[in-house]
């Protein structure tokens, strides 16, 4: 039987104020940072078109179709706006 | 080099660092706080980073600048935290033998730095609720 994954999650800006913290740990069956973004939109009402959400799994931008493992530390990147 | 910081930016300090013999041309952008954005008067600007990832995409792109272009140095230092109008909100600083490689560099650093770093910008009003706003060339979409 399939475990499920421990992910540590981390928010920022708009997915933080929207998700009421800066982090958590979780326990995921999510796949991919696709599927786990829409669990969390579900959850916390991040929107849900997530053509313009990017991922940084353990500090590096990686596809949203990545295979989540166990352990990693996944940052969900809404659209940016530096300068 | 390139930074994140909490306090205002020390440009005096960061351009007397960029000293090269060689270099006859130095650039420098300044991204500075102002008033309106959009028809709204902005009364002062948050910034939020993901300061790990940031550093990373800012070195590379860094890297990159110096393959494109015949330049001797680059620097940048980008704030975070809450700005008030006038404040400086990028610095990028770029030396050169020539003028035209040290504008082309700096003018692709801001660039891909407004595009590809992982920093967001909340904008206050003097009648609206504060709201965070995005890059209109978000990745490409």
């Amino acid at each position: 039987m399939e475990k499920p994954k421990v992910l540590n999650i981390h928010y920022y800006a708009m997915l933080r104020e929207k998700a009421g913290k800066r982090e958590e740990d979780i326990e995921s069956f999510a796949a991919t940072p696709l599927e786990l973004y829409k669990d969390l939109a579900g959850e916390y009402g991040f929107p849900s078109d997530s053509r313009s959400i990017r991922v940084s799994i353990n500090e590096e931008f990686q596809s949203m179709d990545t295979a989540l493992c166990s352990g990693d530390c996944v940052i969900f990147i809404p659209p940016v706006a530096g300068g | 080099m390139f930074t994140i910081s909490d306090v205002s930016i020390d440009t005096d300090l960061l351009t007397k660092e960029l000293i090269n013999s060689r270099a006859g041309a130095f650039v420098c952008f300044e991204g500075r706080v102002r008033n309106h954005n959009d028809g709204e008067e902005v009364t002062s600007l948050e910034y939020e980073v993901y300061e790990e990832l940031a550093l990373k995409e800012a070195l590379r792109i860094v890297e990159e600048a110096k393959e494109k272009f015949s330049v001797l140095e680059l620097a940048g230092v980008h704030r975070q935290g809450h700005l008030v109008i006038g404040d400086i909100a990028v610095w990028i600083g770029v030396i050169a033998e020539h003028r035209g490689s040290a504008f082309d560099a700096c003018r692709y650093m801001i660039d891909e730095i407004k595009h590809r770093l992982p920093i967001w910008k909340k904008e206050h009003y003097i009648n609206k609720e504060p709201k965070w706003v995005q890059c209109s060339e978000h990745h490409g979409t």
